[in-house]
């Protein structure tokens, strides 16, 4: 670095005045030197134990620092998984949604064909003694549901969680026996059996069990379809007003 | 240094032996007091021995490592300590009886005064620091950016305006003499 002709002469100055400084007082260089020595075997003991230290801590932090990492780094995998399904999902919206739609209509559909719960002795009484419901459950009402757990020994099940009602004369599916439950078809009036669905006046009167009001010796009234009768003639016709004088 | 570095003792002696004196004189410019240059000094090795066992320290340069170091220490005791040494301290070599001085012995001791006078009233703090590690420690304009923590530019900077002062104020000096001859 180049310096002008009165600079040069400061810095000869400067020059000099490094070599007229005085020197590091010998008594005070001895004692700082000694104090350095002990020092420095103070540091190479304290090495050697903070060595086997240090063998045994970097491994738990370097295992610490790795636990954090792997967990971010799961983190960050199951974040990236979750936005790639919800993309994926935005994407085939419409197919999902028919899936969807497709699901729940076949859940209604087993619903429609499961068979309802059938009690036979009211069952009976109701319809025509002609057309019964051959139920081989025992005497108590059993509802049969379309699933495949455990049944009473009386009941056949399919294996198969829809029920498959067999008519009469109808062969039954592979695997169903004999004891399964029989349902007759309604027949319809059209038939060639004389019922064309009329059944007034067919159903039978309850005894009388009260008193005929004083009238115990005559026969009680036929029932012939007539609306029943006065004793006596024709009903009494209101007698006429007579004038007053 | 690998050797330094590995708390190898012969090294870690070498290192003293070789650097302790300069940093001493070092100290002993920025503070003015020798006892505190010495505990300085003292200072300076016990960091870098720690600086060693904790695996850590100078790398490549350990020089410029030493007197940055003595520096800092140097700034945080005048923090504390604002007492200093009188200049005659700094110019010890020139005392002394069993030689006689000649003339221009004498005007050289009056010159030197003189500087290290406009030194420590004309320069800032910054300019005399890096006056005394340019032209005292033959540092470089790199290594000194590096001890004091500013650009070499800046340093370029601050050493022309400190020349510029102390060439003033010797300058004025010289003319005083002149009118005392005259």
């Amino acid at each position: 670095m180049g310096f002008d002709a009165p600079d040069r002469d400061i810095i000869d100055l400067l020059t000099k005045l490094k070599g007229a400084e005085s020197e590091y007082p010998q008594h005070l260089l001895a004692a700082q030197r000694q104090r350095y020595l002990r020092r420095m075997a103070e540091v190479s003991v304290g090495i050697g134990a903070g060595i086997e230290v240090q063998s045994a801590v970097k491994p738990a932090a370097s295992s610490t620092t790795s636990a954090v990492a792997s967990k971010l780094v799961e983190t960050a995998l199951v974040l990236a998984i979750v936005v790639e399904a919800g993309a994926a999902a935005y994407v085939h919206r419409k197919k999902l949604s028919d899936l969807v739609q497709n699901v729940f209509r076949s859940a209604e559909v087993q619903e429609i064909f499961s068979p309802s719960v059938m009690t036979t002795p009211v069952t009976t009484a109701i319809l025509n003694p002609e057309h019964t419901l051959t139920v081989s459950v025992g005497n108590t009402a059993t509802p049969i549901l379309p699933t495949v757990s455990a049944s009473p020994p009386e009941l056949g099940v399919f294996p198969t969680l829809t029920p498959i009602p067999a008519l009469a004369g109808e062969t039954l599916p592979a695997g169903a026996t004999a004891t399964q439950v029989e349902i007759n078809e309604t027949p319809s009036p059209d038939e060639e059996n004389g019922d064309n669905g009329n059944h007034y006046g067919q159903t039978p009167k309850p005894e009388r069990t009260k008193d005929n009001n004083g009238n115990d010796d005559k026969p009680p009234r036929e029932d012939n379809g007539e609306p029943p009768k006065d004793n006596g003639g024709p009903p009494q016709k209101d007698p006429k007003p007579t004038k007053s004088k | 240094m690998k050797a330094a570095q590995k708390l190898d003792e012969e090294a870690l002696t070498a290192i003293f032996d070789q650097f302790a004196p300069a940093i001493y004189k070092y100290t002993l410019r920025l503070c003015h007091d020798s006892i505190v240059a010495d505990n300085i000094v003292g200072d300076v090795f016990a960091q870098l021995l720690e600086q060693f066992g904790a695996g850590k320290g100078p790398r490549t340069n350990l020089r410029s490592y030493l007197y940055q170091t003595a520096y800092h220490l140097v700034v945080d005791r005048s923090r504390d300590n604002q007492h200093n040494a009188p200049l005659e301290v700094a110019m010890g070599a020139y005392e002394g009886g069993q030689f006689s001085p000649t003339q221009s012995q004498i005007e050289e001791r009056v010159m030197m005064e003189a500087l290290i006078s406009a030194m420590n009233t004309e320069l800032t703090e910054d300019q005399r620091h890096v006056i005394i590690l340019r032209f005292l420690e033959d540092f470089s304009l790199k290594e000194t950016a590096e001890i004091i923590g500013k650009e070499v530019n800046n340093i370029k900077v601050i050493q022309n305006r400190g020349i510029a002062k102390l060439r003033k104020a010797m300058g004025l000096h010289l003319e005083e003499e002149d009118d005392d001859e005259w």
